[in-house]
């Protein structure tokens, strides 16, 4: 196979369901929140990204098959993804209603519930532990089929990412990862990316690329 | 002769032992994927038989770094 035929496409509303089935395929529903609340829910998810005209998404496409893709926005995305899902992830609940006896789940359930109604961004800026200065994007979600992983799916598609950022003149991409995620956290050191130890926690890495630096 | 970290990136990567280098790294070896990545660290783990935590296995950038690395575990590779 040959890295080359590899594309890297926007990310579109015929994506979404390839989208949704990669989603599902890359992360367990032991570890991720939104695999646990179903496809509906993570349909509406992607399609935030489709549809806020601050974020972006690519997808990676290998023999007409999508193989990868990148979600995030020119800002924080937590507080405005969550504001725009919630009444999907309510209907999800609903269905779900065993959910809400899982600790973590409910950890993670309240966390979400802060972030939906931090309206201000300094408020945001707590709840995320940012701590850099300047116009910072964040990548949401990042998601490649291991298989293909000799393609260099991943780094295409943060390269892909990384550039728009620059061009729309962003000095940070952030982006978190859990702490025992090796693969992913490799991945961002290879590229540069700095872990901050200041702002993450027993579970999760928060890590920064400086745009600036490449400028 | 290659050392024993020489030989475990050589096997895990199918890149010749005896060219590398401390400075050797995933932009110089094309195999070393992030997913590969993770086959060095459980072979690493398997010869030289220690631990190597999540924080560990993010430090290691290079064939140096490995050697830094384990040399900080006790370990004379």
């Amino acid at each position: 196979m040959d890295e080359k035929t590899v594309m890297i496409q926007e990310l579109g509303p015929e994506h979404l369901k390839a989208v949704v089935q990669l989603h599902q395929e890359c992360f367990a529903p032991e570890t991720n929140f939104s695999t646990r609340l179903g496809p509906r829910f993570l349909r509406a998810s992607y399609n935030f990204f489709v549809k806020d005209p601050k974020a972006f998404g690519f997808v990676a496409l290998y023999e007409g098959k999508t193989v990868g893709f990148i979600c995030g926005r020119l800002d924080f995305f937590v507080g405005a993804l969550n504001r725009y899902r919630a009444p999907v992830a309510a209907l999800a609940l609903l269905g779900r209603p065993r959910l809400l006896f899982a600790m973590d789940f409910r950890k993670r359930l309240v966390q979400a519930v802060k972030t939906f109604t931090a309206r201000r961004k300094t408020e945001e800026r707590k709840s995320t532990n940012a701590t850099r200065e300047g116009p910072t994007a964040t990548l949401a979600s990042l998601g490649a089929l291991p298989d293909y992983a000799h393609l260099r799916v991943s780094d295409r598609l943060l390269s892909t990412a990384e550039s728009l950022c620059r061009k729309q003149q962003m000095h940070f991409v952030r982006a978190s990862v859990r702490r025992a995620n090796i693969s992913s956290r490799f991945l961002y050191r290879k590229r540069g990316y700095v872990e901050d130890p200041g702002t993450s926690t027993d579970d999760g890495v928060f890590c920064y690329l400086s745009l600036e630096d490449e400028a | 002769m290659p050392d024993r970290v020489a030989q475990v990136v050589s096997q895990v990567f199918g890149v010749p032992a005896e060219g590398l280098t401390d400075a050797d790294n995933p932009d110089t070896i094309g195999s070393w994927t992030s997913i590969a990545h993770i086959h060095l660290i459980m072979a690493l783990q398997d010869e030289f038989g220690v631990t190597l935590d999540p924080d560990d296995a993010v430090e290691m950038l290079s064939v140096g770094m490995i050697r830094s690395v384990l040399a900080g575990k006790g370990v004379m590779a």
